[in-house]
């Protein structure tokens, strides 16, 4: 059995879903950082999106996904990505800001402007439903 | 030049540096970086004491000497840090969790060994100087003797050895690792056993089979691997749940998941009747009653009364006694008294059959309910509402371009709603403008209970009326009517109460949906109430000396089966109809919103229905079955053609444990107290079913019991049971106080852990404090460092361009 790797581009992937944070994802689960997921890595990625990962995992890779800069901490730069990659930019720039005032201030726990991964997780242990969104079926 | 200084510089220690109790580290367990840094501002701060010295010497005033001890913590001068800051921090333990591969690896031995010596604690002797003997022994990430990642990853290898299969499995699981190396890692996990195993089996085989036993477990593997794939695709719509929820969102794949529950609890509950009931009796019929039963019509199928009558469909089919063989000689032969009896006792059968498929639904239930209810509640969990929209509202498993467009669409305009709730909220609501929406409220409930009552009444009256005018044999299509009427009512009082609703104008879509949930759920459950009551308190009395089980069992079979054709007929004009109107009249793009509250209402009240039957329609499980099936089909199809996704957002999995939980609660503790009234408390009817003489059913277990009193003191343990725990109340007394105060006890407890939550909470508020302060520290120190040294190379250089300057 030869060892021959499949290797994705992200323009491939991106046929399938149109998911506003396709990029996220295929730069985080590929090896390299930029895109191009090898099949192990694509399985990783369908591993940790299946039913059974538990909560931790889900959350630690979306934690990565939500990350934009990869600093290990989710500051406002990255929220305000999020917020405008999931309504299509259509929020006004004033409501984005507020909105990311509004997660800081009810997720952040030491205060220091910023999420970290123990926030994140302690956050998502408030959502139930972050099981079943942070899913994709096959 | 300068002067040679001599007098001792005290530098007082700085209190943040060494406090007055011993530290959690040993000194020489101190972050490395921390103490050359502690070290080397000591130093300078002698160094400028001594300097401030020599410039004041010039001045000749007094000098607060070496006070450099305050160092003023320094947050406006904030540049840009320094790389030797950056160099620390991103080295702090925090930051290190998601970056490389052996912080991982350490996370997760520390995890592993508190898992494995979770019971034991550490002994105290013999631990080093730490003060923190758990420490010590546990932690990997702190070890100034920094472990190679290979080190590491064989100590957590040898770790996970020593845990069960099981928490090995959980813990690898659990892992954020790439899938080849969790694989590696449960290899190499597993090995000893293997090896174990291996080696004698190697030595013993000969040589020359080695390829044939090869070919032999590859074919072996592979047959499992067809297997395993082919049980995954024998788990029923497996590719229709796939496009709803691609096309719908959770929310409407909650719907159909739901169904599937119910299609699971139903099927629970058919083997065991099939088993011991009908099948019992199908295979060892009794004996043929007078007169001659009447020929199939179609209209059976819908009433449930002519032939249906005389098979195993009914109560009234099933004998009283043991079963006997079946006679092969013609009726009115000598087979009478010669029919051998088999030891199966039907009453007893029946009896206990029920019994147990209760007990297992209930079982079942609240398994299902705690389990959901403990995924989805979580104590001291307090809104966060913008941060769980933001991050967990985008459901991945939207694939269509055109349904996460909508999603898109959905998600924008659930913020907006959000941000001007906040803003709408900062203005309180007048106290004219509170009693308005309180009288609004009161009065739009007043209409809802009214109507109920109302519904209540007339269902009432028209059972009256078909008691007065009773329907003879050939008109059994007249017993239809109060089944249309029923559920003409039901499919009429969800659109009344959404009308009366609109009035409302709520501010929480959630809140709306819950307050139509629990309206429709009263109005339903009145209706039942007053059926069973009908049935119980009137039919029983009327019905003498015929078969009333056979009656009431045969309403059940009605109520279901027209249940199911006007859930057809709502589907097809609430929806069919509905979006052909709003599109070529009407001109509207939308489609109708797909109402999942009301659907599932219905989907509960078809499973009460099923529920309360079984006791006196043993096969009404299967025709349940028979309707979920074509239910979710006919339902699948509409809402691909018709709907669109509702527009609210939908907590998907609150929503499924309010639906877990309204069917437990309401629905089968109904039909629990249905049966249990129907079993203890009402005389059975004396010319069919299996207690024609007796006088309650439950007297079929006492006149066992009595049986075995007088079988002989080898059994005498169950009379005993019977007599002092079931037939005497106190148990059951004590019982429920040990509940009472189990469950209070829970109560306090959960109580106890929010408080500790909230202090928690504030200590990691002041940790960060904490943080941000030693930060800015650090930074300051390496501001003043840098400072420093441009001042002393600026120096040097001014002493070597102009070296005559001293």
């Amino acid at each position: 059995m030869g060892n021959k790797q499949t290797v994705f581009t992200h323009e491939q992937l991106e046929v399938y879903q149109d998911n506003p944070f396709r990029q996220r994802i295929a730069q985080v689960f590929s090896e390299d950082g930029d895109g191009h997921m090898t099949l192990d890595n694509f399985l990783d990625m369908f591993s940790v999106m299946s039913e059974m990962a538990p909560r931790d995992l889900k959350a630690y890779y979306a934690f990565k996904i939500y990350d934009f800069n990869n600093d290990g901490y989710i500051c406002a730069w990255d929220l305000e990505q999020t917020v405008t990659k999931l309504t299509r930019g259509e929020l006004s720039a004033e409501e984005v800001s507020l909105v990311c005032e509004k997660v800081l201030d009810e997720a952040d726990g030491d205060h220091d402007g910023r999420l970290s991964l123990e926030d994140f997780q302690n956050m998502i242990l408030r959502a139930p439903d972050f099981l079943s969104t942070f899913h994709i079926r096959i | 030049m300068a002067q040679p200084l001599n007098f001792v510089l005290h530098v007082p220690e700085t209190p943040e540096d060494h406090g007055q109790e011993p530290s959690p580290y040993d000194e020489s367990d101190v972050h490395d970086s921390f103490h050359q840094l502690i070290q080397e501002q000591s130093r300078w701060v002698a160094e400028e004491g001594l300097e401030l010295q020599e410039r004041e010497r010039g001045a000749g005033a007094p000098q607060t000497t070496g006070s450099g001890s305050r160092i003023p913590p320094g947050p406006e001068d904030a540049g840009a840090p320094s790389t030797a800051t950056l160099r620390i921090l991103a080295s702090m333990p925090s930051r290190t969790i998601g970056r490389s591969r052996g912080a991982i690896i350490s996370q997760y031995y520390n995890r592993t060994v508190q898992l494995r010596r979770r019971v034991s604690r550490p002994e105290l002797r013999g631990v080093g100087r730490s003060a923190r003997p758990s420490l010590r022994l546990y932690d990997l990430e702190l070890d100034p003797a920094a472990l190679e990642e290979e080190e590491k990853r064989l100590l957590l290898v040898k770790e996970l050895q020593g845990l069960t299969v099981a928490q090995r499995d959980h813990m690898l699981r659990g892992m954020p690792l790439g899938l080849a190396e969790k694989r590696c890692l449960r290899e190499e996990s597993r090995t000893p056993r293997g090896k174990r195993r291996g080696r004698p089996g190697r030595r013993g085989l000969l040589p020359c089979c080695g390829r044939l036993r090869d070919a032999c477990v590859l074919a072996l593997h592979g047959l499992g691997l067809a297997l395993l794939s082919g049980l995954l695709a024998l788990v029923p719509w497996r590719y229709a749940l796939k496009r709803i929820g691609g096309r719908f969102g959770s929310s409407a794949l909650s719907y159909f998941l739901f169904l599937k529950t119910l299609l699971v609890f139903n099927a629970l509950l058919l083997p065991l009747l099939l088993a011991f009931l009908v099948g019992a009796q199908a295979a060892f019929p009794p004996p043929a009653s007078p007169g001659s039963a009447p020929s199939f019509t179609g209209l059976e199928l819908l009433t449930g009364g002519g032939s249906f009558n005389y098979t195993v469909l009914y109560y009234g089919y099933y004998s009283n006694s043991s079963l006997t063989r079946p006679c092969a000689l013609p009726p009115g032969g000598p087979c009478g008294r010669e029919a051998e009896s088999l030891p199966y006792n039907m009453p007893l059968a029946y009896l206990f059959t029920v019994g147990v498929a209760f007990f297992i639904t209930c079982i079942t239930l609240v398994y299902s309910m705690s389990r959901s209810f403990g995924e989805s509640y979580r104590v001291g969990s307090a809104s966060g509402v913008h941060a769980v929209t933001v991050f967990c509202s985008w459901d991945h498993k939207v694939t269509q371009r055109r349904a996460s467009r909508l999603q898109c669409d959905n998600i924008r305009t659930h913020l907006k709603e959000l941000l001007a709730e906040r803003q709408r909220r900062q203005g309180p609501r007048s106290a004219c403008g509170r009693l308005r929406h309180v009288a609004v409220l009161g009065l739009v409930w007043l209409l809802c209970l009214g109507t109920t009552v109302g519904c209540t009444m007339a269902v009432y009256a028209f059972s009256e009326l078909m008691i007065k005018s009773p329907v003879s044999a050939d008109q059994e299509g007249a017993l239809l009517a109060l089944p249309v009427v029923v559920c003409l009512l039901n499919l009429g009082a969800p659109y009344l109460f959404r009308c009366l609703a609109a009035l409302e104008r709520q501010d929480s879509p959630v809140l709306e949906v819950y307050l139509a949930i629990c309206r429709n759920l009263i109005f339903k459950m009145a209706i039942l109430g007053i059926l069973c009551y009908h049935w119980l308190g009137r039919r029983v009395g009327t019905l003498k000396d015929q078969c009333w089980e056979n009656f009431v069992g045969q309403e059940l079979y009605r109520l279901t089966v027209l249940d199911f054709i006007f859930v057809l007929l709502d589907t097809l004009f609430g929806e069919l109809v509905w979006r052909l109107i709003s599109e070529k009249k009407l001109k509207r793009r939308e489609k109708p919103e797909f109402d999942i509250a009301g659907n599932v209402l219905e989907l509960i009240y078809g499973q009460t229905l099923t529920w309360l039957g079984v006791l006196f329609c043993p096969l009404l499980p299967a025709v349940q079955i028979i309707k979920l099936l074509l239910i979710f089909y006919v339902k699948k199809t509409s809402l691909m053609a018709n709907c669109q996704a509702p527009r609210r957002p939908w907590l998907a999995s609150h929503m499924s444990t309010v639906f877990v939980s309204l069917l437990c609660f309401p629905s089968f503790l109904g039909a629990a107290v249905f049966l249990c009234y129907a079993v203890w408390q009402v005389k059975p009817s004396s010319t069919c079913g299996p207690f024609r003489t007796l006088d309650t059913m439950y007297e079929a277990g006492k006149v066992w019991v009595r049986r075995l009193e007088a079988a002989g003191p080898r059994v005498s343990w169950l009379p005993w049971v019977h007599r002092y725990l079931v037939e005497n109340t106190f148990p059951i007394y004590l019982v429920s106080a040990l509940l009472l105060a189990v469950i209070y006890l829970n109560i306090q407890v959960v109580k106890g852990q929010r408080r500790v939550i909230c202090l928690l909470k504030e200590q990691i508020s002041n940790e960060g404090e904490d943080k941000v302060f030693l930060i800015n520290r650090l930074h300051s120190v390496y501001e003043r460092k840098e400072r420093s040294r441009a001042g002393r190379s600026q120096e040097t250089e001014r002493l070597v361009d102009h070296p005559d300057a001293w």
